[in-house]
């Protein structure tokens, strides 16, 4: 208590005016510092330059920001291509659709340019026969890529809308189940499926249920797809960010196609219509 | 002096320097936002915050009395064209069309709300897909397959919703006689418009009630910012949610529906060429853009707290600016000469839309650089 309330003595005086010299130091330092340390922190952005702040439904729609006028407008012009309703000619305006589909417009299936849903229209059925079926069982794919007679299958089945090198195109079918048609025209199959649930309980005795769709894919003339063709139901990804893609030069690129080089950089290329793609495998 | 002041100076003067260098982190902190938004704009954040209530007022005092207007107008569409069906004739006809009209107008100023549900539901596709396909409908018609409500809710968006009962009604340029429609003809139009009227109110309730299963549209747009709204997770989300559909309707129709028709001279591209009506709907369109931005719904005498009083108390010049710019785009569609179709083949008439061209997108970009900034940043 005593010592507590004691006149501050010589050398606590001597104390507080270091300190107080100290403090005003530091001020200055600070000061010199912040001004000319300490510039405020930009917040590195995902997407550099092209990040766009939308959060909205429109949000995946919306162009880079830092494009040219150029290319802003090449933007437009295939932003309307791809929202576009399709119809069947002769008509005077989008004719061409058909006679087989599974939408009449990009925008449909690929929702604001977002993820589609699993859903009647939006999802679609990929279909192949297994592996090596049409060549012979446990034929490896050889180490120049695909197999030749495999290849020479996709050529010979020009209805395959995709030609993934592991995919046997199904007779009849194709790769991918169109599941639409313009009047008059049966389509290739009628696509219908249901969510089942299953229930259990985790190891900690929590329970949970688990939803999965059940497809049932009726021909044409009312029988069910054959067991052996195997199925991939897929739903529409988001399509955002693919002028990235088209950015890259194909050069770098194009040594890698081979299977060698695929195994060696675990990137197999795939060159499309417009441009090319490497994805991780 | 000794080792313990040179000891006590140092640590003094440490302490101060981290601790100031630590607040000036922190306080530049909100900094960032500003740079992170620049792509939007230059513009500063001011001290008002949005009021919730706007949100409120937005989905119950615009959306909701603008989608069940719609919905009754829809019902009485698809009651007319019943009564056509009874006995065609030219009175019944005119009294369709009449209904036609009025489904049109109320629609057409929902553009600027068309996401959620109507977006995510697919009702805008089912009620308002462009353009038809009369190839495959009209093959239909000729065809002898049954004409069921189910058959029809099969069909594909392109052969129902608002343009084909136009083609129906009105027929190519509104020369439509009662005479020239069939008994399939007159069945499928029944029973478009009984699907349509469905669909409207299926729309309405989505927003007002929910509609399977999932939460109606308007808590989740009222609630945006609340901890268990995973859709807007903030309040100035939802506001922007609301700002950005009044900057698509405002880019849609003064660069799609009327730049992109006038630019070709395409009358083929006017979206409601059967009935002559793509002018008004464009400037029910505006007016839809409009009523978000006062928060009121004229058509059905509802107002609330709106996006402009926001604007006024943060910056009363650029509320007036967006009112007056509102103002001129308005006047000067006014001006266009109906039927628009014909105007943007007219030589007299290019200047008129050449002016509301530039009016419509004058207020958008004040919207998207001015306003939008300022609900998101508050
Ligand atoms: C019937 C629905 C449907 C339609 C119509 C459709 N897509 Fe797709 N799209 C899909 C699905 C499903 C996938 C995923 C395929 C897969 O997983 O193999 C996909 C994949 C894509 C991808 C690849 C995305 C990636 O991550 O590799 C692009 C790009 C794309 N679509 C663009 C388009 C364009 C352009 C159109 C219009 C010309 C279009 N889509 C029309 C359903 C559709």
């Amino acid at each position: 208590m005593e010592s507590l309330l004691r006149f501050p003595g010589n050398k606590q005086l001597k104390f507080l005016r270091v300190f107080s010299i100290a403090v005003l130091a530091s001020i200055c330092v600070s000061f010199v510092l912040s001004q000319y340390l300490w510039s405020p922190p930009v917040i590195p952005l995902s997407g550099g330059e092209t990040t766009v702040s939308n959060r909205t439904h429109q949000g995946f729609g919306q162009p880079a920001p830092n494009l040219s006028e150029k290319e802003l407008a090449l933007h437009i012009e295939g932003d309307r291509a791809f929202e576009a309703t399709f119809v069947t000619a002769p008509a005077l305006v989008n004719a061409g659709l058909g006679p087989l589909f599974n939408n009449s417009s990009c925008v449909a299936c690929h929702v604001g340019d977002g993820r589609g849903m699993p859903a009647k229209g939006n999802l679609l059925v990929r279909v192949s026969l297994p592996v090596g079926h049409s060549v012979g069982a446990n034929q490896p794919i050889s180490a120049s890529g695909t197999n030749k007679r495999q290849s020479s299958l996709f050529a010979s089945q020009p209805q395959a809308s995709v030609t993934l090198g592991n995919a046997p195109p199904v007779p009849r079918l194709g790769t991918q189940i169109q599941d639409q048609a313009v009047f008059g025209v049966k389509p290739k199959a009628d696509v219908e499926f249901e969510f089942q649930e299953q229930s259990g309980t985790y190891g900690d005795g929590q329970p949970y249920k688990l939803r999965s769709p059940v497809f049932k894919i009726t021909l044409p003339d009312g029988k069910p797809l054959p067991n052996n063709v195997l199925t991939s139901p897929r739903v529409p990804p988001p399509v955002f960010g693919r002028g990235l893609l088209e950015a890259i030069p194909e050069k770098p690129l194009l040594p890698l196609p081979t299977l060698m080089t695929t195994i060696e950089t675990g990137f197999q290329v795939s060159q499309i219509a417009y441009g090319m793609y490497a994805r991780k495998l | 002096m000794g080792s313990r002041p040179i000891l006590l100076f140092s640590i003094g003067t440490s302490f101060f320097v981290i601790a100031s260098l630590l607040i000036s982190s922190c306080g530049s902190s909100d900094a960032p936002s500003a740079t992170v938004s620049s792509g939007t704009s230059n513009v500063a954040a001011t001290d008002v915050k949005f009021d919730p209530q706007i949100l409120n007022d937005f989905v119950d005092k615009v959306v909701i009395p603008n989608n069940n207007l719609f919905a009754e107008r829809a019902k009485a569409l698809s009651q007319a064209i019943d009564g056509m069906v009874k006995s065609p004739n030219d009175e019944t006809l005119k009294n369709a069309q009449k209904a036609w009209f009025g489904a049109r107008t109320a629609w057409e100023q929902t553009e600027c709300f068309g996401f959620g549900p109507a977006d995510s539901l697919g009702y805008d596709g089912s009620l308002d897909t462009w353009p038809i396909n009369e190839t495959d409908f009209k093959a239909m018609l000729k065809s002898g397959q049954s004409l069921t409500a189910d058959s029809v809710s099969k069909m594909k968006e392109t052969e129902k919703g608002f343009h084909v009962i136009e083609y129906l009604l009105f027929g190519n340029e509104k020369s439509r006689k009662h005479t020239d429609l069939g008994q399939r003809d007159l069945k499928y139009l029944q029973l478009l418009g009984a699907d349509l009227a469905k669909v409207a109110s299926d729309l309405a309730t989505s927003w007002s009630k929910g509609i399977e299963g999932k939460p109606a549209y308007r808590e989740v747009l009222a609630t945006a910012g609340t901890s268990d709204n995973k859709v807007y997770p903030t309040l100035q989300a939802g506001a922007e949610e609301m700002v950005q559909g009044m900057l698509d309707s405002l880019d849609e129709v003064a660069n799609e529906k009327m730049g992109k028709t006038f630019e070709e001279k395409a009358p083929k591209l006017a979206e409601s060429r059967f009935s002559f009506n793509t002018l008004t709907d464009m400037k029910s369109n505006l007016q839809g853009s409009q009523n978000v931005y006062l928060g009121s719904f004229p058509d059905a005498n509802t107002s609330g707290k709106s996006l402009s009083a926001f604007i006024a108390q943060a910056k009363p010049d650029l509320d007036s600016k967006v009112k007056a710019e509102f103002k001129s785009a308005m006047d000067a569609i006014d001006r266009i000469p109906d039927p628009f179709e014909k105007a943007i083949l007219d030589p007299k008439a290019a200047d008129s839309i050449k002016t509301t061209q530039a009016a419509i997108n004058a207020v958008r970009e004040t919207i998207e650089k001015q306003v939008k900034p300022l609900v998101v940043q508050s």
